[in-house]
């Protein structure tokens, strides 16, 4: 069912990998969910159950063996290359459990990286002071030419999620974004992930499996062995 | 599980990557040993060729245009209990039966069945059956082979110099056509040569009593072979042999008893005697009376002449001449009567000088009638007459055959009345030193020796003189031919290292890739590491495991890289002969390699792989425990600025401005400075990239606003790595322009006079001797060259004395090289040829060769390819040679001209040519000056007019690139060699490529997940590398420019711009490629599994 009113709708996903010792892994098997504009989700479940599988073919970072994504009713899981990355880059901010930062690239460098990766209407200067706000409001305002290595864990984090704002995203895709953090300081992401995607009216898809950061989103759900459990439907 | 257990199952796991290393290994090795092998086969090959020249001779007597009995062989055979061959050895050309095709620079040898019994094999006999016996390299350039015909030419050998005076010019060269009897190969004796080279000569043996028959001679030659014992036969022995063998007669003396029975003379089958001689001869026999007789034009007084007679030049003594003052003359009635003059009437003589190139320079001198001789006088004598051919043996004036233009017409009846009564007796008589000083030439000062006999019979002064003359100064002297063959062999350019330095880049760069790779494996494995450490394991013991899995899998890079070197060893052997033969000039090397050779590359490139091991071990097992278990190796990012690195840079660069301007002052030539100042400017550039890179690891506050300068900052992820990175580019791009730019274009400026070809349009060379100077009228119409040649064609003539090639075509070391006598004004006066160096405190111009101090070595200049290469010799070093007497002389080597047309010889002055070499004939080498545009008819009409001389004409360009020809095809070997060196560290670029992506296959990910195209990524990654690529091109051509800026000044020769340029081309499109192809297949892998569960 096509529903152009939604962000983005997943329709009976389903993934299987290649045949090892001559059994298919199958780690996705028909996932669907819908999410509007300023929603946020939390996708929870054990190691292997699938999360991060259905995240990154949301994120057109992998395809999926069948079913569809669909962003504002268009589907875009068989777009090229090309059309899916300008997608990715202009609509959707992605946060991992590892920040990835460029270690010779300052902070305010690092967020601007996503800048980069396709020509926009915005200038160069803008982006820099929208980088430099976003730094601002997540508490990095001091350490602007700071390099990676010099901050700490959660500092990085930080600036990671920064750096998935700067196109404004109309989605952010978040794996396991407080996965090596401590408490505290994922508590700390965490609030920050929820107000700055309330701010930006982002819908926001978080995989986790610390049931303190699901608690925290509008929706949680669980995916156990390649489904959701309660019908697999959210 | 045992440790060597865990060693070998890790080197099994790890195979991917161990393979990469071992193949490093196994390239390094194959190169090495290759090179090295190649000097084995080169060695070997001279080794061989060199015992095939000269086949079981030990020691050998040439005495070149001096004919010795044969029997002398047997008389000294018999004395040495050793076989000894006679040979007759004379230069000629050859031809094919219906003579289209003509070699030049022939050897004839003249040969009976003991010269075989000396061949490499003494079971050889091969029969020339009426006919001749070709070598193989002549029957193949022939065409021919055993039962087909050729045709030779050969120079009438004759003791008397064709260029002395009198000395005729008809019949000087005898042809013949003669069937082929068969081909003889080596081990037949058919590469038999005295000259020390690599390369068999082109040689047709002919029987000697046929070749003695041709000469008009009987059984003589000019060559003994002496060999054949088995404890070998020392020269001093031969010497002693010879001294208790020889008769006068193998040294063109002659003794006849004059008719008045009381007298002996004695003369020279060379017509004319030094007065050298003379003083021996006296000093052997007592009192002599000493003869010069010489040939008048005419003899004149008043208006009455007698035309073409001979005067005497005596001593006091036997005849009853009186005291003869220098400036009179003695006359017999027959001229007095001739001439009507009386005591006290002055006549004048006129007569001829004979200059080089046989011309005439017309003399008169006025003398005093002293006395009349009545015509029974015992001075009245026939034999005073040399017995010049051509002359002697005529029954009329008008038969005559002198080498002067006698003008037939002027001879009278009284005169045919003259010749018919008293032959060639002499009309006058003038003192002995007058006739030496007028007539006295390099030929000698005196036609014969008169000795009272005393009752002695002529056998008794014949032994009296065998008794009291050294044989060795009439040239009659051994030289030891063996070590001299076994010395121009070792002497010889060692191919080894000659080919270790054309692959050094090439070792090098299979064994920094080695290093990469294996730095790479250790990186990889830095957990593993940690864990064996975490488990108690110290660093020392897990370096050790870890050398001893590189040690294995080192040991079978070694072992397989042995075998393939020895592969390629015989694939560049096979270049060498085929599309490298201009290096070696030769089709004949032979595969061949010692154990040790094996085992020595082997060793080295396991030692070095062992060692580079060791320090990429120990630099990352020093880490922490805690760091290893970690896993990521450990990257700056804070690391202090490196001012230190700009500091050694500019510290570098100023040391290379400083060389380069100041060098001179350290006495260093310009090349050796520049090249000195290019490597500092590569140190100065490889500390310019650390600090650079160093740089760009610091905080840069600016934003990011381009891919470009996003590319720019992932330089300084691994500085250390980039900045190796950019220096072997550097290294090969340095290395790429610095043998490009000595890769020399002759044909740039080659009509100029400063160039390798003096500015002469044309070189040409003869086989036997151009005896006529073709600048005179009467030189060309000696050739029927008069009204051919324009008037503006000019020649520079060259005497040769010939020797071994020290030119680069000349594999083996020459023992004694070709001296070429040149008359240096000629030269002067053009301007032609450019000098590089001199020696010490003197200008570097022609007036080196000036001889001034006969008791001072004479001067000589080389080119610098005969200095460098052929003589291994440098300005200031002395050549013994020994002369035309017997006597050894030094030649001092004062000046280095630029590479020229005469390189592979020694040039000294004319003047001190025929002092030393008097008897030598004419010129072998002629540079000619003509216009451009009658250069190819010029040549054309010399090739034919002068084909019987085995001329053959050269565009001096031509010439010069054949010579430059060798020297850049070591330089193409060099560039082939290194360019695959580059082509190894550009594939080391695409590892380092592969590695950074896969050390960043997270963040690339990253980049992905935020829109980043694929392409993009490439293109990111690809800038990246490619900037260090361009690096690595501008530092290395910015030192190399540096490096051979005094080649590219230089005013000799071009340097080739467009191979450098290509060149580099060719480095930065293997970089591009290397980039292209590591970037994709880094990429080609999905990146997205990096971004799960880090």
């Amino acid at each position: 069912m096509n529903d152009a009113t939604s962000l983005l709708q997943v329709e009976n996903l389903h993934k299987c990998y290649e045949p090892v010792n001559g059994h298919t892994v199958e780690v996705l098997r028909g996932v669907s969910l819908r999410l509007d504009r300023g929603q946020s989700l939390a996708i929870l479940g054990p190691s292997g159950s699938g999360k991060s599988t259905l995240l990154h073919i949301i994120g057109m970072l992998d395809h999926p063996t069948t079913g569809l994504v669909r962003i504002e009713g268009d589907d875009v899981s068989r777009l090229n290359d090309r059309a899916q990355s300008q997608l990715r880059q202009r609509r959707i901010g992605f946060v991992f459990q590892s920040h990835h930062l460029l270690p010779q690239c300052t902070v305010l460098q690092n967020v601007l990286v996503p800048t980069l990766a396709a020509k926009r209407e915005v200038s160069s200067d803008e982006f820099t002071g929208r980088a430099e706000t976003l730094l601002e409001r997540v508490g990095l305002s001091d350490r602007l030419s700071h390099l990676p290595g010099e901050l700490s864990g959660g500092e990085c984090q930080r600036v990671a999620v920064a750096r998935a704002l700067i196109n404004q995203p109309d989605l952010i895709l978040a794996d396991e974004p407080t996965g090596s953090l401590d408490h505290t300081t994922a508590d700390a992401l965490g609030d920050l992930l929820c107000e700055l995607h309330a701010e930006q009216q982002a819908a926001l898809i978080v995989v986790t499996h610390t049931q303190r950061l699901a608690d925290r989103m509008q929706r949680v759900v669980s995916l156990s062995d390649g489904q959701f459990i309660e019908g697999g439907h959210a | 599980m045992s440790v060597l257990r865990l060693i070998i199952r890790s080197a099994w796991f790890h195979w991917r990557t161990q393979s990469l290393v071992m193949l490093g290994v196994c390239v390094a090795t194959a190169v090495l040993v290759g090179a090295l092998a190649v000097g084995d086969s080169v060695e070997f090959s001279l080794s061989s060729a060199a015992q095939q020249r000269i086949g079981r001779v030990d020691v050998a007597m040439p005495t070149g245009d001096r004919l010795f009995r044969a029997a002398l062989a047997e008389d000294i055979a018999a004395k040495l209990n050793a076989k000894v061959a006679p040979v007759l050895q004379l230069r000629g050309t050859t031809s094919n039966d219906d003579g289209t095709i003509r070699r030049n620079q022939v050897q004839i040898i003249g040969v009976d069945h003991r010269f075989f019994q000396l061949a490499p094999d003494a079971n050889t006999s091969p029969a020339l059956n009426g006919g001749v016996l070709l070598n193989e390299r002549l029957a193949h350039e022939l065409r021919v082979s055993a039962g087909d015909e050729v045709v030779l030419r050969f120079e009438r050998a004759s003791a008397f110099s064709r260029e002395a005076p009198l000395a005729r010019d008809a019949d000087a060269t005898v042809a013949a056509r003669l069937p082929v009897a068969g081909v003889l190969d080596a081990s037949q004796f058919g590469t038999f040569s005295l000259t020390a080279s690599h390369l068999s000569p082109r040689t047709i043996f002919v029987s000697m009593a046929w070749l003695n028959e041709q000469l008009e001679q009987s059984a003589r030659a000019n060559l003994l072979l002496v060999g054949g014992a088995t404890e070998g036969v020392a020269v001093r022995r031969a010497e002693t042999a010879l001294r208790q063998a020889w008769k006068i007669d193998d040294v063109g003396l002659m003794i006849a008893r004059l008719s008045d029975r009381s007298t002996a003379q004695i003369t020279s089958d060379r017509i004319f005697m030094d007065d050298a001689l003379g003083e021996k001869i006296q000093n052997a026999l007592g009192d002599v009376q000493r003869v010069f007789t010489y040939f008048a034009i005419e003899l004149r007084h008043e208006d009455r002449i007698t035309p073409y007679s001979f005067v005497a030049g005596v001593g006091g003594g036997l005849l009853s001449i009186g005291n003869l003052e220098p400036d009179q003359v003695i006359v017999n009635q027959w001229l007095a009567d001739d001439l009507r003059v009386d005591k006290g009437d002055q006549i004048t003589l006129a007569y001829w000088q004979v200059g080089p190139g046989r011309t005439l320079r017309e003399r008169e001198v006025n003398l005093t009638v002293q006395s009349i001789l009545p015509m029974q006088d015992a001075a009245i004598d026939p034999a005073m007459m040399p017995r010049f051919p051509g002359m002697d043996e005529a029954d009329n004036c008008r038969d005559w055959e002198a080498g002067v233009p006698i003008d037939y017409d002027r001879i009278r009846d009284q005169d045919e009345a003259y010749w018919d009564a008293y032959r060639g007796t002499p009309k006058a008589f003038v003192t002995l030193p007058t006739a030496q000083q007028l007539w006295g030439s390099r030929f000698g000062e005196l036609t014969a020796l008169r000795y009272e006999l005393r009752g002695n019979t002529l056998d008794d002064v014949a032994a009296q003189l065998q008794a009291q003359l050294d044989p060795a100064s009439f040239g009659l002297s051994f030289v030891d031919v063996r070590t001299d063959a076994y010395r121009s062999v070792a002497q010889s350019l060692d191919f080894a290292p000659l080919f270790v330095g054309f692959s050094f880049f090439l070792i090098v760069a299979a064994l920094l890739l080695t290093t990469m790779l294996f730095t790479f494996m250790v990186e990889g494995r830095l957990r593993q590491i940690g864990l064996l450490r975490a488990v108690g394991c110290d660093r020392h013991r897990v370096a050790r495991w870890l050398m001893a899995e590189t040690a294995l899998v080192a040991w079978v890079g070694v072992s397989i890289g042995g075998l393939v070197g020895l592969v390629y060893t015989k694939l560049l052997l096979w270049a060498l002969v085929t599309v490298w033969r201009g290096a070696v000039n030769t089709t004949s090397l032979v595969y061949h390699f010692e154990l040790r050779t094996l085992l020595v590359g082997q060793v080295i490139i396991f030692t070095g792989a062992l060692l580079t091991a060791w320090w990429a071990t120990h630099r990352n097992v020093r880490q922490t425990s805690s760091r290893l278990i970690a896993g990521g190796v450990w990257i700056s990012t804070r690391s202090a600025p490196r001012r230190w690195s700009f500091a050694l840079a500019i510290i570098f660069l100023l040391m290379a401005i400083g060389l380069a301007m100041r060098g001179g002052v350290y006495s260093l030539p310009p090349e050796a400075a520049f090249f000195g100042a290019g490597v500092l400017m590569l140190l100065a550039g490889w500390q310019w990239c650390v600090g650079v890179f160093s740089g760009l690891q610091q905080r840069d506050p600016r934003a990011l606003v381009s891919l470009r300068q996003l590319a720019v900052h992932g330089l300084a992820r691994r500085s250390g790595r980039s900045t190796a990175t950019v220096m072997l580019m550097a290294a090969g791009v340095f290395l790429t322009i610095a043998i490009g730019a000595n890769r020399v274009d002759v044909l740039r400026d080659a009509d100029k006079r400063f160039s390798g070809t003096g500015g002469f349009a044309l070189y040409a060379e003869s086989t036997l001797p151009i005896l006529n100077d073709l600048n005179t009228p009467r030189g060309r119409a000696s050739y029927a060259l008069d009204g051919v040649l324009d008037s503006s064609i000019g020649f520079v003539n060259l005497r040769a004395h010939q020797g071994d090639d020290a030119s680069c075509f000349n594999l083996t070391r020459a023992q004694s090289p070709r001296l070429l006598g040149v008359d240096q004004n000629e030269f002067a006066s053009r301007g032609a040829f450019s000098f590089l160096n001199a020696s010490e405190g003197v200008d570097a111009t022609w007036a080196l060769l000036d001889w001034r101090d006969e008791e001072q070595p004479v001067p000589a200049v080389v080119d610098e390819a005969t200095l460098m290469w052929g003589l291994a010799r440098q300005v200031g070093d002395v050549l013994t040679y020994q002369n035309e007497r017997g006597e050894t002389f030094q030649v001092r080597i004062v000046g280095m001209m630029a590479n020229s047309v005469l390189q592979g010889s020694v040039l000294i002055s004319r003047e001190a040519f025929d002092h030393h070499f008097p008897g030598t004939a004419g010129f072998h080498i002629m540079l000619i000056d003509t216009p451009a545009d009658q250069a190819a008819s010029v040549q054309s009409h010399l090739s034919r007019a002068l084909g019987a001389e085995g001329l053959e004409v050269l565009p001096a360009p031509a010439k010069l690139a054949s010579f430059t020809e060798v020297a850049n095809t070591y330089l193409d070997i060099f560039l082939l060699l290194g360019a695959m060196g580059v082509v190894l560290g550009s594939a080391g670029l695409g590892v380092v490529l592969m590695r950074n992506v896969a050390e960043r296959s997270g963040e690339l990910a990253l980049l992905r997940a935020v829109g980043y195209e694929r392409s993009q990524l490439r293109s990111l990654i690809r800038r990246e590398h490619l900037y260090l690529a361009i690096a690595g091109v501008m530092v290395g051509a910015t030192a190399a420019l540096v490096a051979v800026l005094p080649v590219m000044l230089r005013t000799t020769g071009g340097v080739p711009y467009g191979t450098v340029v290509w060149s580099i081309a060719a480095i930065l499109l293997s970089a591009v490629g290397w980039t292209i192809i590591a970037t994709r297949l880094a990429l080609s892998r999905p990146l997205i599994t990096a971004l799960r569960n880090d």
